[in-house]
């Protein structure tokens, strides 16, 4: 497995970003008036409960050609436009749910973190998801978005007992080398 | 047990930050289940021809030391990245950031100099910023912290596990040897890989100004193929 220092280390964005990192309408990742448009909204917190305050993190949704990026208020909250994605096969042929990637940059933390948010309202594809699947029975709900009133609410609990869960590639990243965090080993003999 | 090669939060900074750090274990997971997606199509991120020359964006040149910052994305074979999304954002020649959150009001602006740019890689993975060199600058009133000069890179590869934000440095800057946030990295070899490496003079073919030319290459993790050239 390759060492974090074979490649150009990660580092925070710093708290100056917005900058460049904000553009007009950043936080809207599709077009507004297409019918699978989806309105995703949370609130950011840190290990006890704290809201985290702009411009402290950097969120950024993906999922095929729709892009979203923003940051939270002075609550704590976010608010995107997405799409909700069709079921996408891993290359083994087993298919996902539908989810969206999300990666979360916070100050002070020089590694981003990449996490999934998966719909409430798809408990049969849920139960049949591999990745979910891999998580523990008690940490999976923290990637499932819950319906209300036509909006997917996601909170991101940033450590603690009800952190949200992170993925990390094989191939890195380097947080694997920082002396506080670890990563799921168990999973990763699975996963090979 | 091992020594600490890596400092996710720097122990400068106020304990509290402690409660940001993720406590449970991260699941790894085979990289090409990162890359089952097509990747991003950045089309809603606006590039512009000359988003990349950041010394022609106001009325009249900016402050500071003119510099061509150039170099090639790779990724983790060396193979050349084409068309990576990269965002750039710097201090001025005085060290200070046109950005809301500055915290530095009591820092001179260049009405000429934004510090903003944006750019894609071309078909060999190169990239090319006319710029000012930034100044380093001072933490924030009741610290004695001062940041080496540089600026900050955000790049999207075409695969999810290549998104990178880092800083890329200037070598010969006496400030690396005591700029806290720089020495996280406690590996050396992890920190040249942040720092630009000074390359040559070069006479600008309009106007009288001679530019110093900095070199910084990048490697991603993971391999720029999509998963349909593969």
């Amino acid at each position: 497995m390759p060492h974090f220092d074979d490649f150009t280390p990660s580092q925070g964005p710093g708290p100056f970003y917005t900058m460049t990192l904000l553009y007009d309408n950043h936080e809207v990742g599709v077009d507004p008036d297409s019918a699978d448009a989806i309105r995703i909204k949370g609130t950011v917190y840190d290990g006890g409960g704290t809201p985290i305050r702009p411009p402290d993190a950097l969120l950024e949704f993906l999922q095929g050609d729709a892009f979203a990026r923003t940051i939270t208020t002075p609550q704590g909250e976010y608010e995107v436009l997405m799409r909700k994605p069709a079921r996408i096969p891993l290359r083994d042929g087993r298919l996902q749910a539908p989810f969206i990637f999300a990666r979360i940059f916070i100050f002070p933390l020089m590694e981003s973190f990449e996490t999934r948010v998966y719909f409430s309202d798809e408990e049969e594809a849920n139960s049949e998801d591999p990745v979910l699947h891999l998580v523990s029975a008690d940490e999976r709900g923290t990637l499932i978005g819950r319906f209300a009133d036509g909006v997917l609410h996601f909170d991101i609990h940033l450590s603690g007992e009800n952190q949200t869960v992170y993925f990390a590639p094989e191939e890195g990243p380097s947080i694997g080398d920082a002396p506080e965090t670890r990563v799921h080993s168990a999973i990763h003999s699975f996963a090979q | 047990m091992s020594d600490v090669k890596y400092e996710l939060v720097s122990p400068a900074m106020h304990p509290a930050f402690r409660l940001r750090v993720p406590s449970r274990e991260l699941y790894q997971l085979p990289d090409d289940w990162f890359e089952t997606s097509s990747g991003p199509v950045f089309g809603r991120v606006p590039v512009r021809p000359g988003d990349n020359d950041l010394l022609h964006m106001g009325e009249g040149p900016p402050l500071g030391p003119r510099i061509t910052l150039k170099g090639r994305i790779v990724d983790s074979d060396g193979r050349g990245i084409p068309n990576a999304l990269i965002e750039i954002w710097q201090a001025n020649a005085g060290g200070r950031y046109i950005d809301q959150y500055c915290n530095r009001p009591y820092l001179p602006l260049d009405p000429n100099f934004t510090g903003a740019g944006r750019s894609l890689t071309d078909s060999s993975g190169n990239y090319v910023f006319h710029t000012i060199r930034p100044s380093g600058y001072a933490g924030p009133a009741g610290t004695t912290l001062w940041r080496a000069a540089h600026v900050h890179f955000s790049i999207f590869g075409p695969n999810l596990g290549n998104r990178l934000i880092t800083v890329c440095h200037f070598e010969h800057d006496p400030l690396l040897a005591q700029d806290v946030v720089f020495d996280q990295y406690k590996d050396q070899k992890g920190k040249d890989r942040m720092i630009a490496k000074w390359e040559r003079a070069e006479q600008e073919e309009e106007g009288p100004y001679l530019r110093q030319v900095y070199n910084w290459d990048i490697v991603l993790r993971g391999a720029a193929a999509t998963p349909m050239q593969r």
